[in-house]
């Protein structure tokens, strides 16, 4: 597994700075990544989502389940500090590092955007501006973020990109000259070049093909274990759900039905909601661990 | 989204033509203005203080008099009472710019059609003649055309829409050729059904509505271009109560009597701007994915 | 992308040799019998086919448009009728000053057009966007010729503020001549440091320039608002934003360079469209361009002047597209794929 991360001359800064128990899934007990309590979030007297509590474990990946429509991709919006820009508004507290995500000012909040926690989306190349090179998003981003010159941000860009298992020269490339699959591992470098502690993934892998996709979760899942990044998984797809994640949490109409480890929920969900769910999952298990 | 839009439901109809209406505050004013326009062209014998003023009278002691209460626009250079030219002409500008469109329409949709439908040479023929066509700016072919006809209205219509068939026949072409490459078209075709059939059933009101904005759009701009030829002296000729040629002859007074050219401007202006409000608003309606609503 | 230039190119040498087709169907085929108009009302028969010979009028059509085709190619555009000169000279004499006249205007509605198409699409429904909406559909729906007459009325009639004639204060030509390079007077008095016309320049370009300015000021306002309304649901803008850009960057930047593209297309466009306008107002502000020589033309029913001027202005609106289609290829690498 460590192939991922270490393939590739490994440069000056080795990514390889795993500081946890690389494997150990979801610590637990420990202070949580991201805690979110009583978070509410509405269009004008709407509520669509309604989370009493939910934490994202140092160094685990969780799974967020539920139709679309659910409030998933809402719910990480928020945590982000985006969803009043799509016109929501959000009540509750969200704790990261000691602090409310909700109470900070929006230089603050940005700051914490890409440097701590990152996101990624479902149209991998649409998640990209078409006229901005890769590599020029890179750099101004680092250079957003504290990287102190242009050549240092490519460079760490570069090996990045190296980290993902893709080729520098990706970066002069403009996003309709790369596939899917590789628009998304961008996407997933960018977050690894800014040293996100965090990485929101909104159904990172539904819109590439099986092969693609089960790259992208192995990729995702040596992010954990070999950087100790945790990871909010939002999928509808059970199966991939099934496949990565440490725990899961089902929602729906904006709230979360049940709740646990994965391997629990899955074999024995509690809810008749989840249960449906699973029933429709062809076959559920965990494929090809990896290493 | 273009097939919703032509079959709403019909009883769902004025309900949702209200709901339209307060969702966009520019369309109402746009329909509402284009409406004062209308009407007031068509009652302007009625409204008009001074009817004959329109085109035979004169009255060579009244000249040049400031707005007043018999005169609320003043009167022009041959004492004449501006507000009932006013009112006339707007019997003339819509009027032309409803012909320029007709015409357009007439010619360019059966070639858009022809073009999209067939494609192979026709296709490629009449695209290189409409890529001519369009290599000028309209005022300026519209403007050859009239110079080197006789001026007058009609011919003013008609160097106008010499000029504006070529995009219709581009716009339909494209929606022609859209609708012909879609399976069930194809599958009409392999069964057998007429080309006019399918022609008339499938590809003509699949392009209806990106043509009704078009169109609704183009009002304003053949109306500035046909003031513009008139302001020139290619258009209609006086005593025809034309808003451009109105602007052309006050010329020589405005700096002292400002009155001859500020009301049949303000016209010209009020006019474009109702109509432009009104394609822009039907747009926003009938063709959502151009342009957000708000 | 090379090929995408030679196609481009090969298309615009096509539509340029339709043109003058087009053109010379206008002159020859629309009016008639053109010998009797270019022989003048009072020709006799004989003179009537001396210059129906002179012409080649008696010639087949083909023939016919080939020569005219290569007189057009050699400079000849024919002679004017009102001035007796080449048409061709007269064009190049007057076509810096409009040139002149309509740069200044375009670069007038890019800097203020792209900010207000910006701030409205930034906060849609709020009054600023209602102001600048409404100012915009005003730009559009503006005659030209009628804000050249009230823009007079005012700045100069009533505040005297502004001169409202010529390109600058003939007055300068004795005590600070001109040194003319490009014949534009703005450009001449920079690289020649003749500040005094320079500043007198300045001011005459004012109005006729917002007058012109009007229309594109409109449309390019409306198309940044749309384009950057466009895309502030697309997941590229969400992407920029979870990376920390600040807004004024999310906007700004990246949706900007995003809305530019199909500004620039429009670019060509309201060029073209703005050099007929300056055919209402040049003549209007006494400006010495093409505008002027036109409307000078149509008055005295000037056939080889008109269809001169028509060709010129069609010409330099293929060859601006060209530009643009190139500029946008070379901006949005996608458009070279189509």
């Amino acid at each position: 597994m460590s192939a991922v991360f270490g393939s590739e001359d490994p440069g000056p800064r080795s990514p390889t700075g795993g500081d946890l128990d690389p494997g150990g899934p979801g610590a637990g007990g420990s202070m949580p990544a991201v805690e979110v309590r009583d978070l509410s979030i509405a269009f004008g007297s709407r509520e669509v989502v309604h989370l009493e509590h939910l934490e994202i474990g140092e160094g685990e990946i969780l799974g967020l389940a539920g139709e679309s429509g659910s409030g998933k991709s809402m719910t990480a919006l928020a945590i982000l500090g985006l969803a009043p820009t799509v016109g929501a508004t959000v009540r509750g507290a969200i704790r990261f590092e000691g602090r409310d995500l909700l109470e900070l000012s929006p230089r603050e909040l940005r700051d914490v955007r890409g440097r701590r926690i990152a996101m990624i989306f479902q149209s991998p190349v649409a998640s990209f501006n078409p006229v901005f090179r890769v590599g020029d998003l890179f750099v101004r981003s680092l250079l957003l973020h504290g990287a102190p010159n242009r050549r240092e941000a490519r460079a760490r860009a570069e090996e990045a990109l190296r980290g993902v298992l893709l080729a520098p020269d990706l970066l002069g490339r403009y996003p309709h000259q790369l596939s899917g699959g590789q628009a998304q591992r961008v996407a997933i470098a960018l977050a690894l070049a800014l040293r996100s502690r965090v990485l929101l993934a909104d159904e990172p892998t539904s819109a590439l093909d099986v092969t693609v996709q089960a790259e992208i979760l192995q990729l995702i899942r040596a992010l954990r274990d070999e950087r100790g990044m945790s990871v909010l998984f939002i999928s509808h797809d059970l199966a991939v759900v099934a496949e990565l994640c440490d725990r899961i949490a089902v929602m729906r109409e904006g709230r979360i039905v049940e709740e646990g480890p994965a391997d629990d929920v899955l074999r024995a969900p509690r809810h008749e909601y989840t249960r449906a769910l699973v029933a429709a999952v062809p076959k559920v298990g965990r494929v090809g661990g990896g290493s | 989204m273009i097939e919703q839009a032509l079959t709403p439901t019909p009883a769902g109809r004025p309900a949702r033509l209200a709901a339209v209406l307060r969702r966009n505050p520019l369309l109402t004013v746009g329909a509402a203005l284009s409406l004062i326009v209308v009407l007031a062209g068509l009652f302007a014998p009625i409204l008009a203080p001074h009817p004959a003023d329109a085109y035979v009278a004169t009255h060579p002691t009244e000249t040049l008099l400031p707005p007043s209460g018999l005169h609320p626009f003043g009167t022009d250079q041959l004492g004449r009472d501006i507000l009932t030219r006013v009112l006339y002409g707007a019997r003339i500008s819509p009027l032309i710019a409803v012909l320029v469109l007709l015409i357009a329409c007439v010619v360019g949709i059966p070639l858009g059609i022809a073009a999209g439908y067939f494609g192979g040479l026709i296709d490629d023929v009449l695209m290189r003649i409409t890529d001519v066509f369009l290599a000028f700016p309209a005022l300026l072919l519209a403007l050859a055309f009239a110079a080197v006809l006789s001026p007058s209205i009609g011919n003013t219509t008609l160097a106008i829409a010499l000029t504006w068939w070529p995009w219709y026949t581009r716009l339909v072409r494209g929606q022609a050729a859209s609708v012909a490459g879609r399976q069930y078209v194809e599958a009409a075709r392999a069964l057998g059904v007429p080309h006019r059939r399918i022609l008339l059933r499938h590809v003509l009101p699949n392009s209806i509505t990106p043509l009704i904005v078009q169109v609704s759009l183009d009002v304003s701009a053949v109306i500035l271009t046909a003031s513009a030829l008139s302001f020139l002296g290619l258009g209609a000729q006086d005593p025809t109560p034309d808003w451009g040629l109105m602007v052309s002859q006050g010329q020589s007074y405005f700096t002292t009597q400002w009155w001859l050219v500020t009301f049949p401007g303000a016209a010209i202006l009020l006019t474009a701007v109702a109509f432009n409000l009104l394609g822009d608003g039907l747009r926003d309606v009938l063709d959502p994915r151009r342009v957000p609503t708000r | 992308m090379i090929r995408y230039v030679v196609r481009r190119v090969a298309l615009a040498i096509l539509v340029v040799a339709g043109v003058v087709v087009l053109t010379f169907v206008i002159a020859r085929v629309v009016p008639g019998d053109p010998a009797v108009s270019w022989a003048g009302p009072h020709a006799s028969r004989a003179e009537i086919a001396r210059v129906r010979h002179d012409l080649g009028l008696d010639r087949p059509l083909p023939v016919q448009i080939g020569r005219y085709f290569i007189g057009v190619l050699g400079g000849d555009w024919g002679t004017s009728i009102h001035t007796h000169r080449p048409v061709l000279s007269d064009i190049m004499d007057r076509a810096p000053a409009s040139i002149e006249l309509v740069l200044v205007a375009l670069l007038f509605s890019l800097v203020v057009g792209i900010p207000l198409g910006l701030v409205s699409a930034k906060w849609p429904g709020k009054t600023a966007d209602g102001v600048i909406r409404v100012g915009a559909v005003l730009g559009v729906s503006m005659p030209a010729f009628w804000l050249a007459l009230i823009l007079q009325l005012v700045f100069f009639q009533r505040l005297h503020l502004l001169p409202v004639a010529g390109q600058y204060d003939p007055n300068l030509d004795y005590t600070h001549p001109l040194t003319q390079y490009t014949r534009m007077v703005l450009v001449d008095a920079l690289v020649t440091g003749n500040w005094s016309v320079l500043r007198s320049a300045a001011a005459h370009v004012v109005l006729p320039a917002l007058v012109i300015a009007s229309y594109p000021l409109g449309v390019i306002t409306r198309m940044v608002r749309a384009s950057v309304l466009d895309s502030v649901g697309e997941d590229h803008v969400r992407m920029v934003r979870s990376l920390g850009f600040p807004e004024r960057s999310v906007f700004g930047r990246f949706a900007l360079k995003l809305a530019l593209n199909p500004v620039i297309a429009v670019v060509a466009l309201v060029f073209a469209y703005s050099l007929a306008n300056t055919f209402l107002v040049e003549a209007i502000f006494d400006w010495p361009g093409l505008g002027s020589y036109a409307a000078d033309s149509i008055s005295s029913l000037d056939t080889p002047a008109i269809v001169g001027v028509t060709l010129f202005v069609a010409i330099v609106y293929v060859l601006a597209n060209l530009i643009v289609d190139l500029v946008q290829a070379w901006l949005d690498p996608r458009i070279a794929l189509r």
